[in-house]
């Protein structure tokens, strides 16, 4: 039987009681906004941030800005995924190459992604790649990381029968044991990296490059919380569906496992 | 007369542990095989006998001594010697028809086909789509003689194979092994450390002494096919065999 096994309740139980407690949360909010006692400067109304939500898809705002911080996104994710992926598997391959990257990987490290802010706006601007290198810093320590442990971890039994079949090359095995015995440790990294790299991309905006982020702080200025919250909604709901379909591909491709 | 595949001559192997001391794993071993031979390498857990098959396979290399398969001498680890391992190893993202065809893949050219004759070899033509976290142990074990067979090797090398699987399996793949050994006349070199195994499968049987890492006696088992476990002439063999171990001494 499904369901908590502590209340008793069934599955139906169950969503009725998530989307009452949703609705419940929602309604005293708006009524505490209704009583006045919180001016809307300080909380909006869910109803008021609906509307503006409504209102800034229709004037092309949410799909235009939305579209400048998915491209931040994509190619800081692309650069940092893919540079991070190749180094760690160098570097698990490579003892000599471990040796001399992995103590500058650790001196550099535990610089924060946003700590770069002044250097990414003096070596590139206020630009697109100002904010993709933000981005694609995190997620490069991110996928190196993992993929490094995941090769350093990964049943090394399972080259010697490769070797046996015939498989001789480097790259012959790095092809067709390595990855895929350390992807499972390879797309947690990126996952991992999927989320860092949209914080990283509200906050590198509000350094004055046209995005989500900037745009909620220009909104911030003039007060209109309810613009705020707006986007705010829309990061989660971007984010949400991000989420969503990376875990799809990720069950698809380890369904193996 | 037959000739001879597979010829070890000579040959040691010394392990250097962490400290720096010495371990001899085999010593002085020399060894011929015949073409189309079932030779059994008998011998305790730790006797060096899965040292001597990694050696022959390639994954090791001697400390002295050579290998030689057709007069010439081993280079490494290649697709004319196939083995198959105690514990499967099979490549878990890999499908049971995929594990077969790595070898063909590595090789370059068409492979489903014969992959397909391989599983059909092991009995296991309707499980090609399955992955191997959905097999059983003898159908893993299987899947890893029907792996190593793809490639058609001269000499196919087993670690005690059928180690870890339960009795009855083990007498199905037993029966399983000699059936494909008939029908592709391969040599195999079968290393177990069950007597009963060694005497039900093999042509010749090599008695590796525990710890000692060489061999001291070699039985010929003569036998007529099929064996039967429990007839007088299984369990002379049998215990001919155990008191050349040494296992036999108050009798």
């Amino acid at each position: 039987m499904k369901g908590n096994p502590v209340l008793g309740i069934s599955r139906l139980g169950r969503t009725v009681v998530q989307c009452t407690s949703v609705a419940g949360f929602l309604g005293l909010w708006e009524g505490l906004v209704w009583l006045g006692l919180f001016p809307p400067y300080l909380l909006p109304a869910p109803t008021a941030v609906a509307t503006t939500f409504v209102d800034q898809i229709g004037n092309g705002n949410i799909p235009r800005l939305l579209g400048y911080s998915l491209r931040h996104y994509a190619l800081g994710l692309i650069w940092g995924v893919s540079l991070g992926v190749l180094l760690g598997l160098c570097m698990a391959w490579s003892r000599q190459l471990e040796l001399v990257l992995d103590p500058i990987i650790a001196l550099l490290r535990p610089i924060p992604p946003l700590a770069w802010i002044p250097f990414a706006i003096i070596w590139f601007g206020i630009t697109t790649q100002a904010a993709a290198f933000l981005i694609s810093l995190g997620a490069f320590y991110i996928t190196l990381y993992s993929t490094y442990g995941g090769v350093k971890g990964i049943d090394w039994r399972l080259v010697d029968v490769a070797r046996t079949l015939g498989d001789q090359s480097n790259w012959g095995i790095i092809r067709r044991i390595v990855i895929p015995a350390a992807l499972p440790a390879i797309l947690t990294g990126i996952r991992t990296s999927l989320g860092q790299g949209w914080m990283t991309v509200v906050a590198a905006e509000m350094f004055g490059i046209q995005g989500i982020g900037l745009k909620m702080l220009e909104a911030a200025g003039l007060l209109s919380m309810d613009v705020v919250m707006a986007y705010m909604a829309v990061i989660g709901l971007v984010y949400f569906g991000i989420d969503h379909t990376f875990r799809t591909v990720e069950d698809r491709l380890l369904r193996w496992r | 007369m037959r000739s001879t595949k597979l010829e070890v001559r000579e040959l040691s192997k010394v392990f250097r542990t962490v400290e720096g001391r010495e371990i001899l794993a085999l010593k002085d071993i020399n060894l011929e095989v015949l073409d189309g031979e079932l030779l059994c390498i008998l011998g305790s857990s730790g006797c060096g006998k899965s040292t001597l098959l990694r050696i022959v396979a390639g994954l090791e290399q001697p400390s002295a001594g050579d290998v030689l398969i057709n007069g010439r001498p081993l280079t490494g680890p290649g697709p004319d010697r196939g083995m198959v391992f105690q514990e499967h190893l099979l490549f878990p993202w890999r499908t049971v028809r995929q594990n077969v065809e790595y070898g063909l893949e590595v090789k370059g050219g068409p492979k489903t086909a014969r992959a397909q004759e391989c599983l059909s070899m092991v009995g296991l033509e309707n499980s090609s789509e399955q992955y191997p976290k959905e097999l059983s142990g003898g159908m893993k074990q299987r899947v890893g003689i029907a792996r190593a067979l793809a490639n058609d090797p001269a000499i196919l090398l087993m670690d005690e194979p059928f180690a870890s699987v339960d009795a009855q399996t083990r007498s199905d793949l037993q029966a399983m092994l000699l059936t494909i050994w008939w029908g592709t006349r391969k040599t195999i070199l079968f290393v177990t450390h069950s007597v009963e195994e060694a005497v039900y499968l093999a042509d010749r049987v090599i008695l590796m002494g525990s710890g000692s890492g060489h061999i001291i006696d070699t039985v010929s088992v003569d036998l007529p096919r099929p064996r039967y476990r429990v007839s007088p002439e299984f369990n002379d063999v049998r215990r001919d065999i155990l008191k050349r171990l040494g296992f036999l001494t108050g009798e």
